[in-house]
């Protein structure tokens, strides 16, 4: 009989262990790649391999706003998951500036680093310098912003810009019933995340003949720009304006401009705690998909796959979440709004990986 | 006689004692920082800023300044990529007219200044918008691309010395032979020193000037064409931090902002502390933050030791 429960017992554990440990073990699965339309392209990295520890440099193009801080926590922490095999970790922060972004990969290539992570400032000026580093053997991995040449690079860790505005655009004109009025607050013009969610968000609108522009204007990923935009917007506009299709940090400043104006619209923004927590806060019907932070950490577990030469896909699509307070037929909420909007952050949090440690706050 | 050459030179010598020190220091801190790749590095990266500054001394001597240089500088760079647009037969005639076109918004601005009377910080300051704006309309994005044969501008070498130092020490030599051999030149410093006095003496101060502006924006355009080839494209606000980190050097160097002393030798110096320090900070990885305390507080220092002077 002892023998007989032992054995069920036994049984019993390892068909558990059998169903629910790759479940377990299982990451979560970026769901933009189910919408790409073309094959995952992986890249042989055998020629890159080297013996570690190794030198990981990072030259980032800014810590310029909230985002872009969190962000470099995030590469550092990838680093402190990884100190056995990284003896050394440099970062630079090329203060928004291309040409001393190109000074700084020099620098970091005159350290010895054996792999080079990339967030560049601009696309294409960033481009013959990582290039040159390929040349030289130095794997480049970029992160969050590429470089302009496919064979410029090893693997670009990012999530689609383009799916990110179609997403904000098809949720806002499905809130709006196919018809109204709307006002659109850009990033940095000229920035490819920016006029990569621009032009995903004016795709959606072709389909919504009845919703109409009434403005656009670049709001520099600012709260304080968006508030200033938006209150001159609604100076010009008034209470013909339905909808905000913002793709960043300044739909916070916008919702502010609005509280403050007494309108309440739909509107759009990513991931920002001041805007999830104020959406629920006063009310407005809200959506919000992130471009996550924790790419930062992606990146170094990559580069230091690259450097073991295991096989990495060119293009790395991260997992993102969606949250809104209202579904529509197409957009639905991840998860509550309440779980993702934390009462207890400061009001430049992003929803992030890190320990407690490297948290700027 | 000696002493007294080093008396009248003493702003220079201090220049590139804190040169040697500085290099000194971070060479014994970093053991990269003397390397044969990390010096090819420096000296690519001393010729942008080099030239600019070569063109506001010029400028800060006449007790002037440029402020729309950083746009010319903006200018060059997208205009010589936008034209080109990768191709090789285009290059020449490119380089020409922007050239050409830094040189006559240098002609404008220093006509504007001699003519009206008015503050050069106004009417560059002016210009740089116009520009700017100007620059805007053209494109807002980063914007076209040069043929593989231009990269030599910025990354080529002469028997294993990077073609960009060369050039910057073309420019720097010629800018001291012109300002310490020629009359010109002593009409740039009594110009800076006294403009009534150099007036009076029959000096054309407003023919002066007008060139010492066409000369600045000579080099920005430089500097631009320089960019142009580093990047490999052109962008719209490239040239916005060379506006005040082109005076930085000058100042380092000992030239006075109320003009008539100073000159290119010193600024030389200013040059290479200004890159340097960029660098070793970057070498000793200094956090982005401590960078920017460490250059502003270069920038609060350099003012003060002008205005000790002054006094």
């Amino acid at each position: 009989m002892k023998k007989t429960v032992t054995i069920i017992v036994a049984a019993v554990f390892l068909l558990t262990t059998m169903v629910f440990a790759p479940m377990a073990m299982a990451k979560p699965f970026p769901r933009s790649w189910l919408w790409n339309s073309t094959a995952l392209q992986m890249m042989d990295t055998s020629k890159f391999a080297k013996k570690g520890p190794y030198v990981v440099g990072f030259s980032n193009a800014s810590i310029s706003n909230s985002w872009r801080v969190f962000f470099e926590r995030q590469v550092r922490y990838g680093y402190e998951l990884n100190k056995d095999q990284i003896k050394r970790y440099y970062v630079t922060d090329a203060n928004d500036k291309p040409d001393k972004q190109i000074a700084d990969v020099e620098d970091l290539l005159a350290k010895g680093v054996d792999v080079l992570i990339l967030s560049a400032a601009t696309m294409a000026a960033l481009d013959p310098v990582a290039r040159r580093t390929m040349r030289r053997g130095i794997p480049v991995i970029c992160v969050d912003r590429r470089v302009t040449s496919d064979e410029s690079f090893v693997s670009f860790i990012t999530s689609s810009n383009v799916a990110q505005g179609r997403a904000q655009m098809l949720w806002l004109a499905e809130m709006l019933g196919g018809r109204g009025n709307i006002v659109m607050l850009g990033g940095i013009a000229g920035s490819g995340p920016a006029e990569e969610r621009r032009s995903g968000g004016e795709e959606i609108l072709s389909a919504f003949p009845n919703v109409k522009v009434l403005d656009f204007q670049y709001a520099n990923w600012s709260p304080a720009e968006g508030k200033r935009i938006m209150k001159a917007l609604i100076q010009t506009h008034g209470r013909k304006i339905n909808g905000i299709w913002g793709d960043g940090l300044q739909t916070s400043g916008a919702m502010e401009a609005m509280k403050e104006a007494g309108m309440k619209v739909p509107i759009t923004g990513d991931h920002l705690n001041a805007f999830l927590v104020r959406a629920q806060d006063w009310g407005f019907p809200a959506m919000s998909i992130d471009f996550p932070v924790s790419m930062g950490t992606d990146s170094v577990e990559i580069a230091l796959k690259v450097l073991r030469g295991e096989p990495v896909p060119h293009i790395y699509e991260v997992p993102r979440t969606v949250v809104c307070t209202q579904d529509t037929e197409n957009i639905k909420t991840d998860m509550p709004w309440s779980r993702m909007a934390h009462k207890d952050w400061p009001d430049e949090a992003w929803n992030n990986t890190l320990p407690k440690n490297l948290l700027p706050y | 006689m000696r002493i007294g050459l080093l008396k009248r030179h003493s702003a220079v010598f201090i220049v590139y004692v804190i040169l040697a020190i500085l290099i000194l220091t971070t060479g014994l801190l970093s053991d990269v920082f003397l390397t044969f790749r990390n010096l090819e590095n420096l000296l690519r990266q001393v010729a942008p800023l080099g030239f600019v500054s070569v063109g506001q001394t010029f400028a800060i001597l006449t007790a002037g300044i440029d402020l729309s240089i950083g746009s010319v500088v903006s200018m060059t760079s997208v205009l010589t990529t936008g034209m080109i647009e990768g191709q090789q037969q285009l290059v020449l005639p490119v380089l020409v007219l922007v050239f050409g076109l830094a040189i006559l918004i240098g002609f404008i601005n220093g006509t504007i200044i001699s003519k009206t009377g008015v503050h050069p910080l106004i009417v560059t300051l002016g210009m740089m918008s116009v520009v700017q704006g100007g620059i805007l309309l053209y494109t807002k994005a980063p914007t076209g691309s040069v043929p593989i044969s231009y990269d030599f501008v910025a990354w080529g070498n002469v028997w294993k010395i990077p073609f960009p130092i060369l050039l910057f020490a073309s420019v720097a030599t010629i800018a001291i032979i012109f300002l310490r051999l020629t009359v010109f030149g002593r009409y740039v410093y009594a110009t800076g020193g006294n403009e009534e006095v150099a007036r009076l003496s029959g000096i054309k101060t407003g023919r002066v000037k007008t060139i010492v502006y066409m000369i600045c924006s000579f080099t920005a355009a430089l500097t631009g064409i320089m960019l142009a080839s580093r990047m490999g494209m052109g962008d719209p606000l490239v040239g916005e931090r060379y506006m005040l980190d082109s005076i930085i050097p000058v100042l380092i160097g000992g030239t006075r902002l109320t003009g008539g002393v100073g000159g290119v030798a010193g600024t030389i110096g200013g040059i290479f502390i200004f890159i340097i320090l960029s660098n070793a900070l970057n070498l000793l990885d200094v956090t982005a933050y401590w960078q920017w305390i460490v250059e502003g507080l270069v920038v609060i220092v350099s003012v003060s030791l002008y205005f000790r002077q002054k006094r």
